[in-house]
């Protein structure tokens, strides 16, 4: 069977513990990170594949840089899914992805989201194969697309 | 071993790392404590500290301690839960520059309600929280795996396409 690329997008922080998780279903797959660089996901990530990169701080032009680097990594890497954690900042790569890649999208959001939905969630949900939430109260919020899966951690 | 995490959050939580140093150098806590103070400018006299370190790490500290007292980010709290820690969470909040907004007083609500975690919104009531600890007997938390069941489903399914 053909090993399949799966590309993973989280910002640091609880993002990427749940992000870290998911490595007991993947590793049938060739699979690279997509994060902030910071010591925990240094720290965290030493072991695999991964592009870190410079925090935006919702600054709108440093987005600018996220959606370069986005691009730069989907040209190299071309990923056949990509599983977005949120924030922000993984926004560029997994839309970028979808839209221009034809990547399959799967989201995960934020067990930090119990009551309301993130920004991110409601930027790509239309947009998901697969959307999961991890509180019951955020599945009317989003609409039928949305999972309940419990909590990951 | 009583761990303190503040996370990887980007602003200081000086108030809580403030209070345990003090129980510690008043004889309030008997157990070894040590304190991941994260960005926080306050730096412990009383207790072993240090600002960062990896998921395996972590897990390490955690499987090690008795109690563990967290501010109120998801990794911290549901580590410390999945690996049957006694919690105690500490919200960040707003109005002390902890955090840009308070929702980490959400997560500390439900699982409150649901009898997980002790809470502490009052940094004051902290030394009766750690006493609570020793006896308090949490709900166990509900492990879930649906999201990596469904997940690995989606991916096989497409791998057979491919």
């Amino acid at each position: 069977m053909i090993l399949m690329k799966v590309g993973i997008a989280c910002s640091p922080g609880g993002h990427l513990t749940e992000a870290l998780q998911m490595l007991r279903i993947l590793n049938k797959h060739q699979i690279f990170f997509y994060t902030i660089d910071v010591e925990y996901t240094r720290k965290s990530l030493k072991k695999f594949k991964r592009y870190l990169i410079q925090n935006p701080i919702r600054n709108p032009f440093k987005y600018l840089s996220v959606i370069f680097s986005s691009l730069s990594v989907l040209l190299k890497e071309k990923p056949k899914v990509i599983i977005s954690f949120g924030a922000g900042p993984t926004v560029p790569i997994t839309l970028l992805g979808k839209l221009l890649f034809g990547s399959k999208l799967i989201y995960v959001e934020c067990s930090a989201q119990v009551y309301e939905p993130s920004l991110s969630g409601k930027i790509l949900y239309p947009f998901s194969d697969l959307f999961f939430v991890q509180w019951k109260y955020l599945k009317e919020k989003y609409g039928d697309k949305a999972i309940y899966g419990g909590l990951l951690i | 071993m009583i761990l303190v995490a503040t996370g990887t959050h980007t602003q200081q939580f000086n108030r809580l790392l403030e209070a345990v140093d003090n129980l510690v150098g008043n004889n309030g806590i008997d157990e070894k404590v040590v304190m991941q103070i994260g960005y926080s400018d306050y730096i412990p006299k009383n207790t072993k500290w240090f600002r960062f370190t990896g998921y395996s790490d972590m897990l390490k500290l955690l499987k090690n301690s008795s109690i563990v007292i967290t501010h109120g980010g998801i990794g911290s709290v549901l580590l410390s839960l999945r690996l049957n820690r006694k919690t105690i969470v500490v919200p960040r909040l707003k109005k002390f520059f902890e955090h840009t907004n308070d929702h980490q007083l959400e997560i500390v609500k439900e699982l409150t309600n649901q009898r997980k975690i002790i809470p502490v919104y009052d940094i004051s009531k902290l030394h009766t929280a750690i006493k609570n600890a020793k006896s308090f007997k949490p709900n166990k938390s509900e492990k879930s795996n649906v999201i990596l069941d469904m997940t690995s489903r989606f991916l096989s399914k497409l791998q057979r396409c491919l």
